[in-house]
């Protein structure tokens, strides 16, 4: 009975994601229906405890259920009044058609029945070791000493604790202040306090919420461009990687960044999608909000994913203002909307940082490196990239379909996700080679965070190329080609 | 008629015909000895088998009829000890020996110690020569050496077997999964994901083997229908039949990845959602959550308790905490006061409570005099302080929380 919890607990900020999501929209929708309540879903919490935090640390409120819900009413308070101010306004002068999914004509039935039994056998993965998630008491270190730990002392203090309490009173060494930001405990500590009470089963289920998120965003952005039998296959591949299921079904925050990261990137590829001005300015205004976010999930948001972004997005409004779809005074207003939202969201967040002395990495302190070759760190890579069990067959399926299809990966909208992965993967190389870091590639760690982070983004690659392979798109662009000659 | 030329045939394959090749070579008689070269140790044939004392080794030579996979040792009697295991690679230097270390356990009882020769890169199936070494100070009764091979079929077999035999959850299973690892014989099988890393080939590799001798095979049948690269529909059924194949073999992988994870959930439920209080125990950390439950309505009383729990795994303390936070445990170095409650022991033998009712670790009093009021094991207990009890008695419903089974009056 706990765990009904979940689903009032979600409510609020899902609506008010979704409000913040439809409002940036503007008159022009870019987002599928669902995929608009699944990124209200993602973005809405995160945002939601955002403003509490803002809140919180201004003093205006504690992380108590009266804090937390007075911030919620407010926030859906602003925002549903601005929505029916724009309804009343859209209704006098009209908004664009809602986007539509793409074409899905019916399979044939064994293909059907295949399908069928991808998702049953997928649900039993995700069912039962959720059930165990739910029923057991943590057990791994991260969830133990960091994100349940957190979130319980902001329910039992109403503060947000800084220092985490410990075996030793007398330790004050640097390394013993949290430097995650606190999205994941707030969350937890806001379900508990909708509870009465700290159950593990309720503060875990979240966890859950946010590896279905990432699949359900998968699954949407693959419908946009392709029948629901790709999608169906997308949805599999990414639930049948191993170490992201793992994580998916464990209360690690790693799924959860790569949900806002997923997003943001999927965000940008619907802009570089966009047929018309109008519509690529609307994606690029929930790209920015969806940016904005990241470094309020883990540290990598801000130190990797949040640069890499931005520079993608400084990739796709030059090639738009050279391919004569935006102009620079669009390009001017898109960076705007980058630029004050990333100043609104990330700036507090790194303030509160510098101002408390709190690191910028995770396990390692990312200034003072000393730059040497680590040796064994390329074996690490390849052993746990090609010959474990973490994630099939899909990085050497991914670089043959790069190759095989490298036209489409890059020079297409695609692009924008491809470069994206490369970016990161390509940028973090170098660090394991070189610095310190190696040992997160040697002793597995950090590298295979990384991956767990860009996979969703990979297997949307994979999926769109495979798709491009067997539908034999090559003639189709062939034909397109002639014809634009003509 | 085919099927009965079939059947037929089945009677010319060798399948399991020899399936395993064993040689025992028994030391519990004296003419035993006469087959070995020994040098520097001692040997005494006794009926337990050679008594060896010293420091020096023993060799000869191999002769066998099959080759070997595995060798296994066993001793009557040992001393907790490294001896080395000793051969010869046909063709090499004759001085030029190979050693692995064997580490003994030692004790009275019968030990027998199992090697997988094939985990070494310079173990040769048909090593001409075996042999021992022993370190100074050697007291032992070795009572005999088997040595073991198997056929190509039972290895092919066995593949197949280690292709589906699971890994635990253990704390590395967040960051890496070993995934599917081939091993040839069951001893290798048996210790798969017990060694750190494991041994045995990445199952990976034979895949990558079927998809590029898959896409061979498509490409040479196209080439020799003469296919063109651009050939419409026929150069599109090629690629689709590769593509099936990726698939497939992705499939299979995926079936039995996600079997090892359901086998983690079902091993979860069977040890611990399924279990009564008292019964439970979740993976590594066995009985520990099981314990910090049952002892949460003495834990959680004050701010603070003590916990003591292995040396190498205080993290224990950590999962402690998270279980019954805002009551933060101690440990005892931080030189807890009187107003401590109550005093968890988990695994450790070396602490006890002594004649003055005071917890020991040796000779060094750790607590003030008080009792034992939940016994959960033969080195875990719950201790509560007698000033504790005076101060805050508990009542009825508390112990019984508690699961008080063993009250120790001091």
């Amino acid at each position: 009975m706990t765990l009904l919890w979940l689903p009032i607990g979600l409510a609020i900020p899902t609506l008010i994601g979704w409000l913040v999501l439809t409002l940036l929209e503007g008159k022009t929708p870019v987002l599928l229906a669902t995929e608009r309540w699944v990124m209200g879903l993602l973005l809405g919490l995160t945002f939601t405890m955002y403003l509490t935090f803002l809140a919180h640390i201004a003093s205006i409120i504690a992380l108590s259920l009266a804090g937390f819900f007075a911030i919620q009413l407010v926030a859906l308070a602003i925002l549903g009044g601005l929505y029916f101010l724009r309804e009343w306004r859209d209704a006098a002068y009209g908004v664009s058609p809602p986007v539509p999914p793409a074409p899905s004509p019916r399979p044939r039935l064994w293909i059907v029945l295949i399908l069928i039994a991808l998702l049953l056998w997928t649900a039993a993965k995700i069912i039962l070791p959720g059930f165990i998630l739910l029923s057991t008491p943590p057990y791994f270190d991260d969830t133990i000493s960091n994100w349940n730990m957190r979130g319980n002392v902001f329910f039992v203090t109403k503060n947000l604790e800084l220092r985490l309490p410990t075996q030793r009173p007398g330790d004050t060494a640097p390394n013993s202040l949290s430097s995650y930001p606190p999205t994941v405990p707030m969350a937890k500590a806001w379900l508990a306090d909708l509870a009465g009470k700290w159950d593990i089963g309720l503060v875990n289920s979240i966890h859950l919420v946010w590896l279905l998120i990432s699949l359900a965003l998968v699954w949407t952005t693959i419908r946009r461009t392709a029948s629901r039998t790709w999608s169906v296959i997308a949805l599999w591949l990414l639930a049948s990687l191993p170490l992201y299921l793992m994580q998916g079904t464990n209360a690690y925050a790693d799924v959860f960044l790569s949900a806002h990261l997923l997003a943001a990137a999927v965000l940008l590829y619907h802009a570089a999608r966009a047929e018309t001005p109008q519509q690529r300015l609307a994606a690029l205004r929930l790209a920015a909000f969806a940016t904005a976010l990241l470094p309020f999930t883990k540290n990598e948001g801000f130190l990797i994913y949040l640069p890499t972004i931005l520079a993608v997005t400084v990739a796709l409004l030059l090639v738009s203002v050279k391919r004569n779809i935006l102009t620079w005074k669009h390009v001017g207003v898109a960076f705007a909307w980058f630029v004050l939202l990333i100043l609104a969201i990330g700036a507090p967040w790194i303030g509160f940082k510098l101002a408390h002395g709190m690191p910028f990495g995770n396990a390692k302190s990312v200034s003072g490196f000393t730059i040497a070759w680590q040796p064994n760190v390329l074996v690490s890579i390849a052993i746990n990239t090609f010959f474990e069990g973490n994630w099939l067959l899909l990085f050497p399926v991914f670089i043959a379909l790069l190759l095989a299809r490298s036209r489409e990966a890059f020079r297409t909208p695609l692009a924008v996700l491809t470069f994206t992965f490369l970016i990161v993967y390509l940028g973090q190389i170098p660090l394991f080679l070189f610095t310190s870091l190696s040992t997160e590639a040697l002793m597995q760690t950090g590298y295979a965070r990384g991956l767990i982070h860009l996979v969703p983004i990979v297997i949307i690659i994979v999926t769109l190329l495979a798709r491009s392979i067997v539908d034999n798109e090559d003639e189709r662009y062939k034909k397109q080609d002639t014809r634009n000659k003509e | 008629m085919r099927f009965r030329i079939f059947l037929l045939g089945l009677f010319f394959v060798p399948l399991a015909a020899h399936a395993e090749d064993s040689t025992v070579w028994n030391f519990q008689n004296a003419d035993a000895l006469k087959v070995w070269n020994v040098q520097g140790i001692s040997v005494q044939p006794t009926a337990e088998g050679f008594h060896i004392t010293g420091q020096g080794g023993m060799i000869r030579a191999t002769l066998l009829a099959h080759p070997i996979d595995v060798i296994e040792l066993t001793f009557a009697r040992s001393q907790a000890t490294t001896i080395a295991l000793l051969w010869h690679v046909p063709g090499a230097p004759q001085q030029a020996l190979v050693q692995v270390p064997i580490v003994l356990s030692g004790g009275s009882q019968p030990e027998t110690v199992t090697v997988n020769m094939g985990r070494y890169q310079k173990w040769s199936r048909n090593a001409d020569l075996l042999g021992l070494g022993f370190p100074e100070g050697t007291d032992l009764v070795l009572q005999d050496m088997t040595m073991r091979g198997w056929s190509l079929s039972e290895k092919i077999l066995e593949a197949w077997r280690s292709f589906w035999t699971f890994d635990e959850e253990k704390a590395y299973s967040i960051n890496f999964l070993w995934g599917p690892l081939l091993v040839t014989n069951p001893v290798a099988r048996e210790q798969l994901f017990s060694t750190l890393p494991p041994f045995g080939r990445s199952a990976n590799s034979i895949f990558y083997g079927i998809i590029i001798l898959a896409g061979l095979v498509i490409a040479s049948l196209a080439a020799y229908r003469r296919m063109r690269l651009r050939d419409g529909a026929r150069h599109r059924t090629c690629i689709l039949a590769f593509l099936g194949v990726v698939a497939s073999v992705w499939l299979v992988y995926d079936v039995r990845m996600g079997s090892e994870i359901l086998s983690y959930a079902a091993r979860d439920y069977r040890t611990y959602v399924s279990q009564p209080p008292g019964n439970r125990t979740l993976r590594n950390l066995e009985n520990f959550y099981d314990v910090v439950e049952r002892s949460m309505p003495l834990l959680t009383l004050d701010p603070h308790y003590v916990i003591i729990v292995p040396k190498g795994i205080e993290h224990l303390a950590t999962v402690a905490l998270s279980m019954t936070y805002p009551s933060v445990p101690l440990f005892p170095e931080e030189k807890p006061g009187p107003e401590i409650h109550a005093w968890l022991i988990f695994r450790r033998g070396d602490i006890r409570v002594d004649d003055h009712g005071q917890l020991v670790q040796g000779s060094t009093v750790l607590s003030p005099p008080g009792r034992i009021v939940t016994q959960f094991d033969q080195t875990s207990f719950l201790f509560r302080p007698i000033d504790a009890i005076v101060r805050r008695p508990m009542g009825a419903g508390t112990d019984a929380a508690c699961g008080v089974s063993t009250i120790h009056p001091q």
